[in-house]
């Protein structure tokens, strides 16, 4: 069984074998992946044998060097996620961020791609160690 | 001596270079008052001698004995008239401006509407047609000028008209021009001044300098410009629309401060302006959570409520980069990368603790929430979220662990 961990709320997760969200309690869980539920698709990055792959409803795209994703702001709330391959445009999608609860105190530890689901993938995507990191870890995990 | 034919009937006041008539006193047309002093304009002598003594002629010469080419309008130095750059009008309200430079070459923009005629000065411009640049900084303001008037505002000290005939509002473009004079860049070249025309009645106002529009926002105690308001005046530290930045300072004496940073003087910088007193009653009335949670902030305790913070935020940030020098030591010792980013994580964990309690209670329990919600921990991301979500490696948890960023409740400091 594979579990992505949903980045809106941490008890929520996605059974790849049922193929619906669960809801699991225990904070030991061990997942291979993260997950956005978007227009009613998952989107989603995640790692096994260690590969990375991104997803984007029934699609599924191995991640390497030849991928990248350009993240553009386009209003204060609106985004643009776009990912390519080679060159090649595979999935877009234009999406709304709910900043309200970032930068709410001036001692927090958090960061806006905490509350950007588009601009953690992205991060994840483009930054070649945090690839590695996450495709070795989530790999253990599945 | 009026011109026949070229005089107003009526109550209307004002004649000969803009000056109001005192017909009272020797009638029509045949006496003015200025700032200074009175004019007879058929012997084109003043009634009082000069304010500014002036030993070549006499103290009682009016226009350099020269009327056709200068003009006196405040009675105490004659000069030429100011030469009209260009105009414009705002169709969104309606107003008029008009850009002038004045004969030492500095640049002022006199606004007109029905109500209301403000005077802004602006030093260090210069002007090519399209574009105002102003020490060194270029920012095209047509068909918008850098700043528009809507009302005056109540906080003015030298105030003595009626407070609800107009208000200065000031427009994003003009951050730079609100900063403090003490502060670097162009901030501590702009002043402004203004005039200001209300039917029949017309105020000459005195400089009103950036360092006053601190000092009306926050820091009525320290100015030197206002005399204190008296302890009426409440502050409300908010945020506007979410994200790092965005926060005001509202004051229900009318003033509203965009925080762009902290001066040098340790005070709250940023562009001020006046909001309509319905928009600062419904501010007001919103639920002290939406209001930032150090909102309901009163008089001098509001001052040094909003100081006690930047002094904690300014501990906390030392604190923090000193998990750097944490990390150092324990590599230096031999520590793995993984005890180190384990180690630093948790003193970052437990800063957040420390501090704690300079979050009101009502705004910790939203963030606990949010934090339990979105990491299943209630002070944050956890050491295996930040691996496993987020993909960092260990030295990326040692550097984020010692670097304050995240959300400076002031935005980007500028000074």
């Amino acid at each position: 069984m594979s579990l992505f961990q949903n980045l809106d709320e941490f008890i929520r997760c996605f059974d790849t074998e049922k193929k619906e969200e669960v809801i699991i309690h225990d904070k030991s869980k061990k997942t291979n992946g993260c997950y956005k539920i978007h227009e009613n698709k998952l989107i989603a990055v995640f790692a096994k044998n260690n590969k990375m792959y991104f997803q984007y409803g029934e699609s599924i795209i191995e991640i390497n060097d030849d991928c990248n994703v350009l993240h553009k702001e386009l209003t204060k709330e609106q985004r643009e996620f776009r990912f390519y391959k080679k060159g090649e445009l595979l999935f877009s999608n234009k999406y709304i961020v709910d900043l309200s609860l970032y930068g709410i105190q001036p001692f927090d530890y958090i960061e806006e791609e905490d509350f950007d689901w588009g601009l953690l993938m992205s991060n994840l995507i483009n930054d070649k160690e945090r690839r590695e990191v996450f495709t070795e870890v989530n790999s253990a995990n599945g | 001596m009026e011109m026949a034919g070229r005089g107003f009937s009526g109550s209307y006041r004002f004649g000969y270079q803009g000056s109001e008539k005192d017909n009272e006193v020797s009638g029509d047309g045949n006496s003015y008052t200025t700032e200074f002093r009175q004019l007879d304009p058929r012997l084109g002598r003043w009634f009082s001698v000069d304010p500014v003594f002036q030993p070549w002629q006499s103290p009682y010469t009016s226009m350099d004995n020269d009327p056709i080419n200068l003009n006196d309008p405040m009675g105490d130095k004659a000069g030429k008239d100011d030469k009209l750059v260009d105009s414009w009008i705002n169709e969104a309200t309606g107003e008029q401006y008009e850009l002038y430079q004045s004969q030492d070459g500095k640049y002022f923009v006199d606004i007109y509407s029905p109500n209301a005629i403000y005077t802004g000065t602006i030093n260090n411009v210069s002007y090519d047609g399209k574009n105002w640049s102003a020490n060194g900084n270029t920012a095209q303001y047509e068909p918008e000028p850098n700043f528009t008037v809507e009302n005056r505002p109540q906080g003015d000290p030298n105030h003595t008209g009626p407070t609800s005939a107009g208000r200065y509002q000031g427009q994003p473009s003009t951050q730079n021009v609100n900063r403090c004079g003490g502060c670097t860049g162009m901030s501590s070249t702009v002043q402004m001044t203004w005039k200001w025309h209300s039917g029949n009645e017309f105020f000459q106002r005195g400089w009103y300098t950036p360092e006053t529009f601190d000092y009306v926002a926050l820091d009525y105690g320290h100015g030197q410009v206002l005399p204190p308001m008296g302890s009426a005046e409440y502050f409300f530290l908010m945020q506007t629309s979410g994200g790092v930045g965005r926060y005001v300072v509202l004051s229900d004496y009318g003033t509203m401060l965009h925080v762009a940073g902290v001066n040098q003087q340790g005070y709250l910088d940023g562009s001020l302006f006046v909001i309509p007193e319905p928009l600062i009653e419904a501010l007001i009335a919103l639920p002290v959570e939406i209001l930032m949670g150090y909102a309901e902030l009163k008089g001098v305790s509001a001052l040094a409520n909003v100081r006690k913070i930047l002094k904690m935020r300014s501990i906390y940030e030392g604190e923090v980069r000193n998990l750097a020098n944490v990390a150092a030591e324990m590599k230096k010792a031999g520590s793995t990368s993984e005890e180190i980013a384990r180690t630093v994580h948790k003193m970052r964990r437990d800063l957040g603790i420390k501090y704690k309690d300079m979050t009101p209670v009502s705004l910790r329990k939203q963030i606990y929430a949010r934090n339990l919600r979105d990491y299943g921990d209630e002070l944050g991301p956890t050491i295996d979220y930040l691996r496993n979500t987020k993909g960092y490696s260990w030295e990326r948890i040692i550097e984020s662990s010692s670097k304050p960023g995240g959300s400076n409740i002031f935005g980007n400091w500028t000074y």
